[in-house]
């Protein structure tokens, strides 16, 4: 299933790219405050849906590996943390310059920003842990994800609510998106969800694949065949 | 006849103070917009210099909204710009991560080789 | 009610270890009181903002000098070789952890018990302002550090690097029980107390350790058992 499954994805992916781009520098009204730069937005919430997606999925997967200590679970928590951390990156980045674009500021202690902040840490953490700490790495990650995705809602709770800079798209909530920006919007979102999908598919079957070898390897030297 | 001088004389105060002081004629609004853009017309100069100023600011106020577009321009392109470059980077990385698995997976080949010999 | 026993048995060990030879307590008591000698100098007379800064220095200081006290609690066991000892104990499991997990929690409180007089003396700060909501805040801060720290530094024991690698896992585990502490003193020692603010980060902190606790019992045999 997964040989096929990566390139339609891939393919359908790039589809979705150009689509989207087409879309959001030709359909895509003006937003009256902020004007052109209000385009990055289109790129920008996405990513962050994805990272909380993927930090959602590293954290269930990780606690389901402790439970059962399947490996395959422990792969998927690998290739969500490590995509997390990519999203993540680019969120941070494109608020960064659209903040800096829109309201003149490199950063701000908004409550988005800060959750996005915070979770990023968290797995950033892990892909850390899972480096550098030898032959326990998986297990330790895995609670780090476990204990990191247990404070999302608490984070949320205490972030600083009071919106103390303007939220940039309609209100300020995705959700009272009207018209063509709507469209666009979810289909960029559709866009990324199916790259996010690519990529978490080619990492598992990459991890599975060290996993496998390594697997093989141990047997060899347990038979005595390889030295 | 000097009386006649004199009493002519003081007539002519008396004349002056008689006609009725020119008091400010109740005219419209639009009859005194005319009577100032005629007075604007008749000196080329001043209209000049209003036409000037309006052209000037116009066109700085025009300058800086296009400024402000290409300076969002170059954000947006830096933006896109970033997200690009980090999904490259980590497609690289999954790459250099096959890359090794091959060289791994070949490795395992020739020792199982070697010691099957 | 054995499970708890057995708990209490465990934590009363330790704390009796530690009240012998004081090691940690010390060590961990002059941390702090360094922290608050360095905090008090990077803001050279300007009570305002020293005022504004305490509530934070003071979790910062908790949080260096708990990760500390915790690594070396655990040492101690992993130089002695008696985690061995205490997994075979006929014991379950569950009060080993606990008992571990309490020892630590009292350790900590002991060393907030320090930081706050010090920060106090220092920084010319009203830490005692309202001093019982103040204890509760920094008790449930230690359960929580103790709860998180615990499971984790049983797990890192035998890794190499556990000195760097227990703060890394801790600290974004930790950051909301750290706003929510700042939160919670700020409120209760500010020029006008805002009881209802302090109240509600109490609360906070009660939700978030529950929550600690309810998923460390749930985990921490699959997370320390190899």
């Amino acid at each position: 299933m997964s040989n096929k499954a990566i390139p339609v994805l891939a393919t359908l992916s790039a589809i979705g790219l150009v689509v989207t781009l087409w879309l959001v520098f030709t359909y895509a009204p003006f937003e009256p405050v902020l004007l052109f730069n209000q385009k990055i937005f289109y790129w920008h919430v996405p990513h962050a849906f994805m990272l909380f997606l993927a930090t959602t999925i590293c954290g269930v997967s990780s606690l389901v590996f402790l439970k059962k200590r399947t490996p395959k679970w422990d792969d998927l928590a690998l290739a969500t943390a490590e995509i997390a951390v990519v999203f993540g990156a680019a969120v941070l980045i494109t608020g960064s310059i659209w903040a800096k674009a829109a309201w003149d500021i490199w950063w701000s202690w908004e409550k988005r920003l800060t959750m996005s902040l915070l979770l990023w840490l968290a797995l950033v953490g892990y892909v850390l842990v899972r480096r550098f700490a030898g032959a326990s790495a998986d297990r330790l990650a895995a609670g780090l994800a476990v204990f990191g995705t247990l404070g999302i809602p608490f984070i949320y709770t205490m972030v600083d609510k009071s919106d103390r800079h303007p939220q940039a798209g309609s209100g300020g909530n995705v959700m009272t998106l009207t018209g063509p920006m709507k469209l666009v919007f979810w289909m960029s979102v559709l866009t990324f969800f199916l790259w996010f999908l690519t990529l978490v598919m080619m990492r598992v079957q990459s991890a599975a694949g060290e996993r496998e070898l390594r697997e093989l390897r141990e047997k060899g030297l347990d038979a005595g065949v390889l030295s | 006849m000097r009386t006649w001088i004199i009493v002519a004389l003081c007539f002519v105060p008396a004349l002056a103070f008689a006609q009725p002081a020119p008091e400010a004629t109740k005219r419209s609004p639009a009859e005194l917009r005319q009577i100032c853009a005629d007075a604007m017309n008749a000196d080329p100069t001043f209209s000049e210099a209003i036409v000037k100023t309006i052209n000037e600011d116009t066109y700085l106020q025009h300058a800086k909204a296009a400024s402000a577009v290409a300076k969002n321009e170059k954000h947006v392109i830096l933006a896109y710009a970033a997200m690009w470059l980090l999904s490259v980077g980590f497609v690289l990385f999954l790459w250099r991560r096959q890359q090794g698995l091959r060289v791994e997976i070949g490795q395992l080949r020739r020792d199982l080789e070697a010691a099957s010999k | 009610m054995s499970v708890l026993r057995q708990a209490a048995r465990v934590a009363w060990k330790d704390l009796r270890i530690e009240l012998r030879s004081r090691e940690i307590v010390y060590t961990m008591a002059f941390f702090a009181g360094l922290i608050a000698v360095i905090y008090s100098m990077s803001f050279p007379a300007k009570p305002d903002l020293v005022r504004a800064a305490v509530p934070g220095m003071l979790w910062v200081a908790i949080a260096f000098a708990g990760t500390i006290g915790l690594g070396r609690a655990f040492d101690r066991e992993r130089e002695n070789d008696t985690m061995r000892a205490l997994l075979l104990a006929p014991i379950p499991r569950l009060s080993v952890f606990l008992g571990k997990a309490i020892s630590i929690a009292v350790l900590v409180t002991a060393v907030a018990a320090v930081c706050t007089p010090l920060l106090a003396l220092f920084l010319d700060a009203p830490l005692f302002a309202d001093p019982l909501p103040l204890a509760l805040v920094l008790v449930l801060g230690a359960i929580g550090i103790a709860n998180v720290g615990s499971v984790f530094a049983a797990t890192l024991l035998k890794v190499r690097s556990r000195d760097v690698l227990l703060p890394v896992i801790l600290y974004p585990i930790l950051i909301p029980l750290f706003v929510a502490g700042t939160h919670a003193t700020e409120a209760l020692i500010a020029v006008v107390p805002d009881p209802d603010k302090a109240w509600y980060w109490i609360g906070f902190l009660g939700i978030y350790d529950a929550a600690g606790v309810v998923m460390s019992l749930w985990i921490f045999e699959s997370l320390v058992i190899e």
